[in-house]
Order: C-alpha cells, then structure tokens, then sequence
C-alpha cells in the first residue's frame, strides 16, 4: 500500500488538457488544418491510398495456393484446397515439376468486411 | 409584484409553462450542444450531421424514435412502481427547478429555507432510482440501484456541507437573497463586481461541483450505471418513453443543478446592483428589464457550468467502488467541513 502512487492532480489537469485541444482541432476550419477525422462517407468519397486494389481476383493460372491470403485476411474467410501435381519439366530432359493445383477458391462474403 | 394585474389561473399557467421551459430548454441544449457535439468533437469525429443542418434536429429526431417503441416491463417487475419510478425522478428536477430565482420577479416560488428545500428535494431522485432498481426483478437493475443509493447518499454530506459555506457567509437560505447579497456587497468597500461567493468559497464550489458530478451519476462517478458490468445499471428494463424520462432527468438536473450552482457561487441573474444604483433592500428598485435579462445571465452561468461537467464527464475514467466511497467520506467531507470552519471563524472575524 504504501508505494502504490496516488493521483497525481497534474494528470488530471492534462487528461482536459486533451480533450480540450482535440476540441479545438476538431472546431479549426478546414482551411487551417483543422476538422474531425470522419469523412462523410456518401457525401464526400476518400482517396485510397495508391497500392490500395480492393477486391481480391482471382487468377487461376497464376494462383501457387501460398495461402499468404488466407493468413493475411484479418476475418479468415477466405478458404483454399489445393492439391500437388506433376507438371511436365521445363526443357527437355528435366525432372517432372511439382505443381500445386487449386480445388476450391472461396471467399465467405458473409464474413467478408 | 406584477405589473399588470394577472388572474390566478393565468399565473398558474404562467408558471407551469415557465417550468417546463426551464427544465426542457436546459436539457435539450446540453444534450445537443454537450452531449452530441461537445463530446464528438474532443474524440476527433462530427456527432450527429445528417438531421437538419449539424444535425440541430436530431433530438426531435431521438424523441419520435423512443416515443414509437414499445413499453416493455419484464415479467416478474413490480409494476406500479415500475412505472412511477422515471417519474419520480423527473419530479424531483421539477421541484428543484421551482425554487431557482431567475430575475427579480421570475421565480416560481421563493421562501426563506429555499437551500434546505433544494437540498432536500434534490434526493427524491435516489428514491427514484432506488423504486426502478428495485421494481425490474432483475440482478443487474438491483445493484445498479443499490449502488446508486450508497453514492448519492455519500456525496448529499458533502454537497450539503459545502453549501453551508454559502449559508453562514449570506447568512439567509433564501436563494434570492443570496443573489441579492452577492451583488450588492462590496469586497473590502470596492464594489464594482459585486462580492461572488466563489472568490471566497472556492473550496467550497469545488466540492459542491464534484458531489454535483456524483449526484448526477456523471462519468468519474458513473458506478450505478457501469455499462461494461451492470449492462445499464437501474436502467436496465426500460425502454421507450419510459427510458427517455430517465434521461431527461438527468440532464435537466444538471442543468438545474448548473442553474443552482451559479444562483450559490456565481451571482445568479444579478449583475452589481451599483451599476444602476438598485437598491439591495428593496428588490422594486431594480428595473424590470431584469426580468428578461436575469434567466439570460443564468442560461449564460448555467451553459459554462454545464460545460465543465460535461467537459469532466467525456475526460475521465471511471471510479471503483470503494474508490468513490472513500473519495467522498475521507477527501470530500473532511474539506468541507474545515471550509465551514473557516468560513465561521472568517464570518465572526470580519
């Protein structure tokens, strides 16, 4: 008990502190670097950062069934069944490639945000 | 009082017209003003926008929706008492509001043991939320209601304590008199802003804000209805109507209770009586344009009043239980109490 630290007054001085200027940021017209960080969304469109692409595509032919996607989808909806394959080598003489063949691409829209 | 003469039945009217508009018109504007917009906009985001232009319409918007739900009550709820308790509680922002001078000749009511009144009215509410506690037959409302009735009752003292500061040093309990002596008397023989509690009871204002900010179940002091354990507290079971007199009791309350902050500490609706040369035994000297312009200097008190509750409101976390206990019976009434001492050996001194 005795080196727990008790409230200190200034912090809660500076906890208004916080909510005031966040106040007076959000009130600042726009004009002066001021405003909410909302964006109206009907009323006013957001630019998307210039990598964004939205929608995954699938490309059959390209897709190595890596399930980096399926790790990476913050709601694991995205589901794939792959099984391997043997492709024939490149050049002539080679050894058989070893292909992943995808089964199943399935995105469960219901989970999807 | 009145200038032209008024027929009873029309003062009666008068006065309950008066009434509803000095609870509703707080309310709304806090709500709108604080609790949609103020608190928006100290998270980073707009509040209400789509509902006329900023979303000025959106009450009226909020009162249609809770009008059109359906009146629910559990089951096994009490329910006679079930449905008193919101009005309850509303009442007892009505009566506080009855006793608030507004001008030298708009008030509802005015006695000489106004502060004893106020302070006792005030806590009809705790029966209020105790009945809707209680009446739901279910745990959560229960102990939300318990909780509700061991704060409000722990942070009365210090409310009540702080307030006698006040009394001693005014030496009358008749609000309008406390108005008056604020305005008329001199610090030290300068006169020229009248004499404002504040500047000598400033402990005492503190504290009376923070029990303020515990009586109405305001954020820091938000135990009765901690929504992340009591899902909302004595609450709980209401819906519709009944749910929107609950809250807008509340709000009208800490209005009122702004209002009475600013008639205790601040001057109420007086300005110095010296500007105008009134005089402060004889309230028919001051000029009755007073009368409009005393509940605007009061709204203006009450609004900046308001604010800082609200403002302490969106700011800080929650207190524990046994936090907020101890706050109130070692911090808050020890204070108050040295501050009454003071207070009378100050009074006896000068």
């Amino acid at each position: 008990m005795a080196d727990r630290k008790k409230p200190k007054v200034p912090g809660l001085i500076k906890g208004l502190g916080v909510t005031f200027n966040t106040m007076a940021q959000t009130m600042k017209p726009k004009k002066f670097g001021g405003g909410a960080a909302t964006v109206q969304y009907p009323h006013e469109k957001e630019t998307p950062p210039i990598r964004a692409r939205g929608v995954i595509a699938l490309r059959e032919d390209n897709c190595t069934s890596c399930m980096l996607c399926v790790r990476s989808c913050p709601d694991w909806c995205i589901y794939i069944e792959a099984h391997k394959e043997l492709a024939p080598p490149r050049r002539a003489g080679g050894a058989p490639r070893k292909v992943n063949k995808l089964d199943r691409f399935d995105i469960d829209y219901a989970l999807c945000m | 009082m009145f200038a032209v003469d008024v027929p009873y039945w029309a003062q009666s009217l008068l006065r309950v017209l008066g009434g509803t508009v000095a609870v509703l018109l707080p309310a709304g504007t806090i709500v709108y003003l604080f609790l949609f917009k103020m608190m928006s906009f100290m998270q980073s985001r707009l509040g209400p926008m789509e509902a006329g232009p900023y979303g000025s319409m959106q009450l009226f918007a909020e009162v249609g929706k809770w009008l059109q739900k359906e009146d629910i009550a559990p089951e096994r709820a009490d329910l006679r008492i079930f449905r008193a308790a919101p009005l309850v509680v509303l009442m007892s922002t009505f009566l506080l509001v009855a006793v608030v001078p507004f001008g030298p000749d708009a008030y509802f009511t005015q006695f000489d043991a106004g502060v004893f009144y106020m302070l006792a009215v005030s806590s009809i509410s705790t029966l209020g939320i105790l009945m809707a506690g209680w009446s739901s037959a279910n745990k959560y409302s229960l102990l939300g209601g318990l909780r509700a009735a061991g704060q409000l009752i722990a942070y009365e003292l210090p409310m009540v304590l702080a307030v006698l500061g006040v009394v001693i040093q005014a030496g009358t309990m008749n609000l309008q008199q406390i108005v008056v002596k604020q305005n008329s008397d001199a610090i030290f023989g300068w006169d020229g802003i009248g004499f404002p509690y504040i500047l000598t009871q400033f402990v005492g204002f503190l504290v009376f804000m923070i029990a303020v900010q515990a009586e109405l179940t305001q954020t820091p002091f938000d135990m009765p209805i901690a929504e992340s354990e009591l899902v909302s507290g004595y609450m709980t079971e209401y819906s519709g109507f009944r749910f929107l007199i609950f809250f807008i009791a509340e709000f009208a309350t800490a209005g009122v209770f702004a209002l009475i902050a600013s008639v205790l500490f601040l001057g109420g609706w007086g300005v110095p009586f010296t500007w105008f040369g009134w005089d402060p035994a004889n309230l028919g000297t001051v000029d009755n344009w007073m009368n409009v312009g005393g509940p605007l200097i009061m709204f203006t008190k009450m609004m900046v009043l308001a604010a800082i509750i609200m403002w302490v409101r969106f700011s800080y976390p929650r207190f524990r239980e046994d936090q907020l206990q101890r706050f109130a019976w070692k911090v808050l009434i020890p204070v108050s109490l040295l501050n009454i001492m003071l207070t009378a050996i100050l009074k006896v001194a000068f």
